[in-house]
């Protein structure tokens, strides 16, 4: 039997799940770039050193971004992976295809690239993995006769990203497919042209579950939310008591215990006032609970995730805003925020460490914005807030 | 867009290479002119990478820019050592 020449990667094929060595060996048979990309990943796995170049080209004609140059340390060794770039390809909103597009796609890879992708990637653009330099231009331009435009990368605006919303959640508190949609329109130059500190992330999530995680991620989190009373069918609460333990499993995870149970009449009562948009008790009794009719949603600032510095969740900045066509007040404030951490910002430094180093009340008056107490970092823990001392109303001096 | 500016941002390039220095942010250009506004050296570095005279140089996390000249030699010598938070793509 003749000896494998990946029995390192070969040990991640055992087991009950699947395995991206399995998957590659497969694209192997086709493609010497997934037959070397796996060589050379087992020559990384012995050495415990990674052979990959970073860097160089960006994208395609007239385009700064949306290319990840990628290039091998040993092209005597893997011939195959001496150019091995990525593209980031923008995904439809919500991330919704007809099988056709995905075929499109598939054939035009399989063409010019390796036939390897990731769908999706972190971000949520459709990730082509592998192709040459040679083949990045014409790539590009068949995809793009078929529609299809490059996502960010680099010191950009990100691929904008939205939560599936009111295509398939009863939940969506807004329009998040179609803000995005917009959102990805109106700023192209912004994408695809890098010109900034450093990359700018814009997401959409339609109800506080947030589904793309917008608020641990996201520069510039568009969350959905109501500022009237949950929904509530009482007749329904009173099916739920029947299976579920509404005191323990709903009423005490109330996480501002703004929720009281009767458990002789089956009564639930919420003080709305008090309701953090946790969504608790809607996952749980969806049948009975819903978020208000009054809906909109709250902007945030500031999130990311680890790279130079720690993660950083986002920061309130305008707690309800109606998101309404052609969403007008949000590309304002995101024309006023990439100005201001555009001058301000040090090289590499994200708009939320930057609002840290130099404080949120610069930030807030920068941006024309009335500290607010929603706006507090961490709400309920610790409201102190450094305000200007012409924002003090003064005691009259005594006599 | 002023010549002058143009002129302005190949010296800031030509100046860096001389020091070794061939990849510049964008920053860095616009603090080495404060005699001009932020947003016309944007724009006119924007337009000295349509026309040629720049080129994008990117880590996949952020973005440089260079004399294209120096782009096409340097294209194919990419990084050993990556910054540290480079995208894995």
């Amino acid at each position: 039997m003749a000896q494998s020449e990946t029995p390192l990667l070969d040990e991640l094929e055992k087991g009950p799940w699947p395995s991206f060595v399995k998957d590659l060996k497969m694209a192997g048979q086709k493609k010497a770039m997934s037959r070397d990309l796996l060589r050379q990943l087992e020559l990384s796995y012995k050495e415990r050193i990674g052979h990959w170049k970073h860097g160089g080209i960006v994208g395609v004609k007239g385009y700064g971004g949306g290319v990840i140059g990628r290039y091998s340390d040993r092209p005597d060794l893997f011939p195959g992976v001496e150019h091995c770039h990525t593209m980031r390809i923008n995904m439809p909103t919500g991330w919704f295809y007809t099988t056709k597009a995905l075929r499109t796609i598939c054939d035009i890879w399989d063409k010019y690239g390796s036939g390897m992708t990731n769908f999706h990637g972190s971000t949520g653009d459709i990730i082509l993995l592998g192709t040459t330099t040679n083949n990045l231009q014409p790539c590009f331009d068949e995809l793009s006769e078929k529609g299809f435009d490059m996502g960010g990368s680099g010191s950009a605006l990100r691929t904008p990203s939205a939560c599936v919303g009111p295509a398939r959640c009863e939940w969506a508190c807004y329009d998040s497919l179609d803000a995005i949609n917009d959102i990805t329109h109106t700023f192209q130059m912004q994408l695809h042209r890098p010109m900034w500190p450093y990359k700018f992330k814009i997401k959409c999530s339609a109800c506080p579950n947030d589904c793309v995680a917008a608020i641990a991620r996201a520069d510039l989190s568009i969350i959905g939310t109501w500022r009237d009373n949950i929904q509530m069918d009482p007749g329904a609460v009173k099916e739920y008591a029947g299976k579920l333990d509404i005191q323990e499993e709903v009423v005490e995870l109330c996480p501002t215990r703004c929720m009281s149970w009767d458990e002789k009449k089956k009564e639930l009562k919420i003080n709305n006032k008090e309701c953090s948009r946790c969504m608790h008790c809607i996952n749980l009794m969806p049948k009975a609970l819903a978020p208000g009719k009054d809906k909109g949603a709250t902007i945030l600032i500031g999130g990311k995730a680890p790279i130079l510095k720690g993660a950083m969740i986002s920061w309130v900045l305008i707690p309800f805003l109606k998101m309404e066509k052609p969403y007008q007040p949000i590309k304002d404030l995101a024309l006023k925020i990439w100005d201001w951490w555009d001058e301000n910002g040090k090289m590499r430094e994200r708009v939320g460490e930057l609002i840290e180093r130099v404080g949120m009340r610069v930030f807030l008056k920068e941006m024309g914005i009335k500290p607010i107490p929603q706006m507090i970092r961490t709400p309920r823990a610790n409201p102190y807030f450094f305000w200007w001392p012409e924002e003090v109303p003064q005691k009259p001096k005594s006599a | 867009m002023s010549e002058e500016m143009r002129a302005a941002i190949l010296e800031v390039f030509q100046k860096n290479l001389k020091k070794g220095k061939k990849k510049l942010y964008i920053k860095e250009v616009v603090n080495e002119l404060p005699q001009f506004p932020r947003s016309e050296v944007k724009v006119c570095s924007q337009k000295m990478l349509d026309d040629g005279i720049l080129a994008y140089w990117s880590s996949g996390s952020t973005t440089y820019l260079m004399l294209k000249e120096e782009f096409e030699k340097y294209r194919h010598e990419a990084e050993d050592h990556p910054e540290e938070g480079e995208e894995k793509a």
